[in-house]
């Protein structure tokens, strides 16, 4: 289990991320979104225990990470900017990583290598972008870690790549109780892999949730009307966002309240149909603060 | 339990594995120099005919090959670099963000990766350096056999070469420790490493160039003091220094070993010198424990600083506090050692000395100096400090560093220009004075100027103690004057409580100075002190003195400097020098075309072989003497007792000789005679010609009644020169004597008929009062002897001098007037005496030419310049 405890993390004057409190549990996978330039990168790190601190721990199996030999040997950390050593290849890597993690497993290092087809032998600086990307996947899930830090791990990797990724990152913490946290701005390269997300917004967690509870958290109604609508006919319903269309009318709001429902229906519409927000819908409705009128950006 | 767990842990085991390969190329390269310089060396050595003959005599003990290809310097140099890249490959994981985010990640702690590639740095060091000492060790214990010093020998030299490494590595450890990039450790490395140097060069040009009294250079071992001081801790120089036994300054037949002279001469110094039972010099070894020491520090301090590391700040430049501090701090003492030495520049010791004092005209001048200084470190430091950090806000950020070095910077300056707050030259109280020496000045012969020797002679007279407070607080208190030349005085004073107090002052006051020389002349110090020097048995040379402090250094290049001149003045000096006789009659031929190379060179006038009696008869005649007759005497004197021009000495079976640039060499007798065969008289003891000045004279006057008799006696030349005048040229009666010389050059370069001029200049133990040189047309050269007779040489041959000299003058716009007739040309020769006879230099300038082709270049003192109207 990953815990983050009111963690906070300043680069001198700046406040990057601020009190920041979640969960991993054992087989779970959490998804970390936000803009980019959130913070996730430098939660990551922190939890990672390359930064230190400012506030708050972040414990693993019940001990702090930073500079902890101990709990690090079965954590992995691939970060968004990956380090290779001049002249490595995948072998020389799988050498260097089996040195500093006891747990490596050459067996599953082959396995995988075979899965992404890469060359064990070349030169790991001459692979494209997606073939590093593999590379440091496939290194990091011999170490056979507990714990599994990945930041935007998907970017570069072609989508048949992505969805073995996927599969690989669902049967491994599946098979090992692994808690696996990742870090993306692509929700679509979350939305069938995470159990659980959070959204950082203005350096807090402003979401926590299991992706089961997302629908729940917002209802989503289209309404048919056998007349033009305006918003002032929606003025006594408390919406998180409204689009009309004529005689056609998309509402958002919070929660799954019966009384928003009631209320719509006084409005008598010919027809409600209810849909399921997607996460990037979620996402941009937790963001709204951040819309801009962009046809004023030009004037 | 940590270390057992250490121990076991294979992650460890294997991070140190792969540590210690990273460094491995760096190590061969080291085994590899090393091997060259000394394993190759030694195998040659062993290999030669001339090592068996040695062997066969047993003379050789040791050899470790510092004669290599390479200068030992170098060599150790080396060293250093070595340990700074073994270091820089070993921690430049910390300085880039992607190297970070993988290893301050894994499962192994910040310690353990700082200690396993400590461990791997420290053991490629050692097995760099062990691996050719041990071989060497090994053919010398086959080749000589064993013996103490032989262990001696290797200890010193693998622990040297081993902490030279090891300081460089310490100090680029604790620098990527504080640093963001490659670059930003680079330079914190460079700044550490020498700030000490610079420290060093502070310390010495600030109480040189400020506290009034210091003795500096000439101080003896106050020099060797500050020397120990800022070298030791250079990681540059600590090791350099002590190879040429420099550090310590204390006597080490150790440190000989590392000089490249010849190995079997090396053996031989060793085994007359070194006892077997002698330990290595504790001295020696100093500046090596220190840097183990300092060496541990820094890893110690490294490591805090890695665990507090804030790995954000890889791949950055200024973002650390510590290391823009470094920078900030090391430029800012740059700048101000170059400050310190261009204010002493600019102003010399006499005006920055006077900072002080507000009442001293020069107080100003000082003060303005002291705030351009400031303004200029100010923005030194502050536009480093915007250069590494980048951000206005963050450059001001570092004030309280800035601050800190202002504060000190203005105690220091507040410290040495107040004299320690007064206390520095606070005169001795008499109760607490046991023993004092203060300049005797001999402006015909620098000899009696020996305070500063560490053999001076001390008297502890109770006049002589007075008479030395009384002109020390005189003296202290004298008042410097703008553009006016000094003179200095040195005091001595050895205390009740051992501890010696030694001031050197500059008099600007003339008045002062003369009565300071005249009033020296009527104390007991005076007589004991030529007494001392004259009638005293002397001493048989040594090259250190009762602590074991050495006289010299070596110069790098085969010779010995002395720290002083002074340092070779000592009980019976006098006595045992190789006294020549000149006469008035020494010359006796002017013309340009002189053939005889000789010339008037000392080396042709007789050596006095009866020292014991002339001594006593020179004391009793010089100590009778008032201050005008032997140093403003307007008559001629009739002869000279000068000291041998040859400069050589005889200790343990060696003579040192002085060579023309003011090295010494040294040289076994044979090689001795060999070099001056012509002169070479078999002395005992210290009987060689020994150290003096050039012009290290003894004016003799005939009322000088037991010298004039004990001279006849000899059957030496005891008169004036008996030859008539026939023609007087003089210098411009507007122009004192001294400023001729000076207005000649300046005219003769506004002419510019390409002549180089040096007055007063030495050439091969001849004075040379002119020497005019490079003009197409003329190269001439004026040689005078002790009494200013002189002879020329051109290369026009066929010039006579007078003409040449003429010439020369004509060209200069201030042509010699010519004596318009017998008689006036007589009484100017009667009314001047040789030009080195007076100190005083407000006379007129003659060349007076016998009818036997004498020419004298003479001096006429101010009080007959009437007798040019």
């Amino acid at each position: 289990m990953i815990e983050f405890k009111n963690v906070t993390k300043k680069f001198d004057d700046f406040v990057a991320v601020e009190n920041i409190s979640f969960t991993v549990e054992p087989s779970s996978i959490y998804g970390l979104i936000g803009y980019n330039g959130a913070g996730k990168t430098t939660l990551l790190k922190t939890a990672a225990g390359i930064y230190e601190a400012d506030g708050g721990d972040v414990l693993m199996g019940g001990q702090y990470t930073f500079d902890n030999d101990d709990i690090r040997k079965d954590l992995f950390y691939i970060p968004d900017d990956l380090y290779f050593p001049m002249n490595a290849s995948l072998k020389s890597m799988a050498k260097f990583y089996a040195d500093y993690y006891p747990n490596f497993s050459y067996k599953t290092f082959e396995n995988l290598t075979e899965v992404f087809g890469l060359d064990k032998k070349a030169k790991i600086r001459g692979f494209s972008k997606g073939m590093q990307r593999q590379s440091e996947i496939i290194l990091g899930l011999a170490t056979k870690p507990k714990y599994l830090l990945l930041d935007e791990t998907f970017d570069g990797l072609d989508p048949q790549k992505k969805e073995i990724t996927k599969k690989l990152f669902m049967e491994y913490i599946a098979e090992n109780e692994a808690s696996l946290v990742i870090s993306s701005h692509n929700l679509s390269e979350l939305s069938n892999l995470c159990d659980h997300v959070g959204l950082i917004n203005g350096k807090h967690l402003t979401m926590d949730c299991s992706v089961d509870d997302i629908s729940q958290n917002y209802s989503k109604l289209r309404l048919i009307f056998n007349r033009d609508v305006s918003e002032n006919d929606f003025r006594n319903i408390n919406y998180k966002s409204l689009d009309i269309d004529g005689k056609i009318a998309m509402i958002i709001f919070e929660g799954n309240s019966k009384e928003e429902k009631e209320k719509l229906n006084a409005l008598l519409p010919v027809a409600i149909d209810e849909y399921q927000l997607t996460m990037e819908e979620v996402f941009l409705n937790e963001m709204e603060d951040k819309k801009y009128d962009i046809t004023k950006i030009f004037e | 339990m940590t270390s057992l767990r250490y121990l076991n842990d294979k992650t460890d085991s294997k991070d140190l594995v792969r540590s210690f390969i990273k460094v491995i190329p760096y190590a061969v390269i080291a085994v590899i120099v090393l091997s060259i310089q000394h394993i190759v060396e030694v195998v040659k050595l062993v290999a030669s005919p001339e090592f068996k003959m040695a062997k066969a005599s047993a003379k050789t003990i040791s050899y470790f090959g510092n004669g290599g290809f390479l200068d030992p310097t170098l060599i150790l140099f080396g060293m250093v670099l070595c340990g700074i890249i073994m270091a820089f490959m070993l921690f430049r994981f910390m300085l880039t963000k992607k190297s970070v985010n993988v290893y301050f990640s894994m499962g192994i702690t910040r310690t353990r990766l700082y200690f396993n590639r400590i461990t791997a740095g420290v053991l490629a060091l050692l097995l760099a350096v062990m691996i050719p000492m041990i071989t060497v060790l090994l053919i010398n214990l086959a080749s000589f056999g064993a013996s103490a010093h032989l262990f001696e020998v290797f200890l010193y030299e693998s622990s040297l070469l081993f902490v030279s490494g090891l300081a460089g590595f310490a100090i680029a450890t604790v620098a990527s420790a504080f640093s963001g990039s490659i670059a930003e450790m680079a330079l914190n490395t460079a700044a550490i490493s020498l700030a000490p140097s610079i420290i060093s060069m502070i310390s010495r040009n600030i109480k040189e160039y400020l506290l009034k009294g210091y003795t500096g250079i000439y101080g003896g071992a106050n020099y060797l003091v500050e020397l120990t001081k800022g070298r030791a801790f250079s990681p540059w120089r600590f090791a350099v220094d002590l190879d040429v036994s420099n550090v310590t300054g204390t006597s080490s037949n150790m440190s000989e070993l590392f000089l490249s002279s010849p190995y079997f001469d090396m053996a031989d110094k060793l085994e007359k010198t070194v006892p077997e039972n002698k330990m290595l010099d504790m001295g020696l070894m100093l500046p090596i424990i220190i840097w183990v020491i300092i060496s541990a520090v820094l890893i110690a301090l490294g490591y805090l600083l890695i665990n507090k590391r804030k790995a954000e700040n890889s791949n950055s430049f200024g973002k650390f506090y510590i290391s823009s501090a470094v920078l900030g701090t090391t430029a800012y003492l740059g700048a101000s050692a170059i400050m310190l030495e261009i204010c002493g520049m600019l102003y010399g010791d006499r005006y920055l000395s006077f900072a002080h004092n507000k009442e001293n005209p020069l107080f100003h001048k000082a003060a303005i100096c002291l705030l351009i200084a400031l303004v200029v470190l100010t923005i030194v430091f502050f536009v480093v400090e915007l250069i590494v950090r980048r951000k206005i806000k963050s450059t001001v950020r570092m004030w309280p560093v800035f601050a800190g070095l202002l504060v000190l910077t203005l105690f220091a300056v507040g410290f040495f220009a107040s004299g320690e707050f007064g206390k520095y030259n606070k005169a001795p109280v008499k109760a607490e004075v046991k023993e004092v020496a203060f300049d005797v000045y001999d402006p015909q012969s620098n000899f009696a100027t020996h305070v500063l020797s560490n053999k001076a002679y001390l008297s502890s007279d109770e006049s002589d103690i007075e008479f030395a407070i009384d002109q020390f607080k005189k003296i202290s208190a004298s008042k410097t004057v703008d553009g006016k030349d000094s003179s200095t005085v040195t005091f001595k004073f050895v205390l009740k409580d051992k501890s010696v107090m030694m001031r050197k002052f500059e008099v600007f006051d003339s008045a002062l100075f003369e009565e300071y020389m005249r009033s020296v002349f009527s104390t007991n110090y005076y007589k004991s002190n030529m007494k001392y020097l004259m009638l005293e048995e002397p001493e048989a040379y040594s090259e250190t003195d009762e602590n074991g402090d050495m006289y010299y250094y070596d110069d790098g290049f085969g010779g010995r400097v002395y720290y002083s001149d002074g340092d070779r003045y000592s009980k019976g000096m006098l006595k045992a020098a190789q006294w020549r006789y000149a006469s008035s009659d020494c010359i006796v031929d002017n013309a340009i075309t002189v053939t005889d190379e000789g010339g008037i060179s000392g080396n042709n006038t007789p050596i006095f072989d009866d020292n014991d009696a002339l001594m006593k008869a020179l004391y009793n005649d010089l100590t009778k003497m008032s201050f005008d007759e032997r140093y403003m005497n307007t008559k001629r004197p009739v002869g000279v007792l000068y000291i041998a021009d040859e400069e050589a000495h005889y200790a343990d079976g060696k003579y040192v000789v002085y060579n023309d640039y003011g090295y010494y060499t040294t040289m076994s007798e044979d090689e001795y005679k060999r070099y001056h065969n012509e002169n070479f008289v078999s002395e005992t003891k210290v009987r060689a010609s020994y150290p003096a000045v050039y012009n290290g004279c003894f004016f003799i006057y005939d009322n000088m009644s037991e010298t004039v008799a004990l001279l006849k006696e000899h059957g030496f030349d005891v008169s004036t020169h008996a030859a008539k005048v026939k023609e007087v040229y003089y210098t411009d009666s507007k122009l004192s004597c001294s400023k001729v010389m000076n207005t000649v050059m300046y005219e003769l370069s506004k002419v510019n008929k390409d002549y180089d001029f040096w007055g007063n200049v030495f050439n091969e133990g001849n004075i040379v009062t002119e020497s005019f040189t490079g003009s197409n047309e003329l190269n001439a050269l004026l040689y005078n002897d002790y009494f200013g007779y002189a002879y020329g040489e051109s290369s026009a041959k066929t010039l006579v001098l007078t003409e040449m000299l003429n010439k020369v003058y004509d060209e200069a716009k201030h042509p010699l007037i010519k004596a318009e007739n017998a008689e006036k040309a007589q009484a100017i020769a009667d009314k001047s005496v040789p030009f080195f006879c007076s100190y005083k230099d407000d006379g007129r300038y003659a060349f007076i030419i016998y009818e036997d082709n004498v020419i004298s270049c003479s001096y006429i003192p101010s009080a007959n310049v009437d007798v040019l109207k």
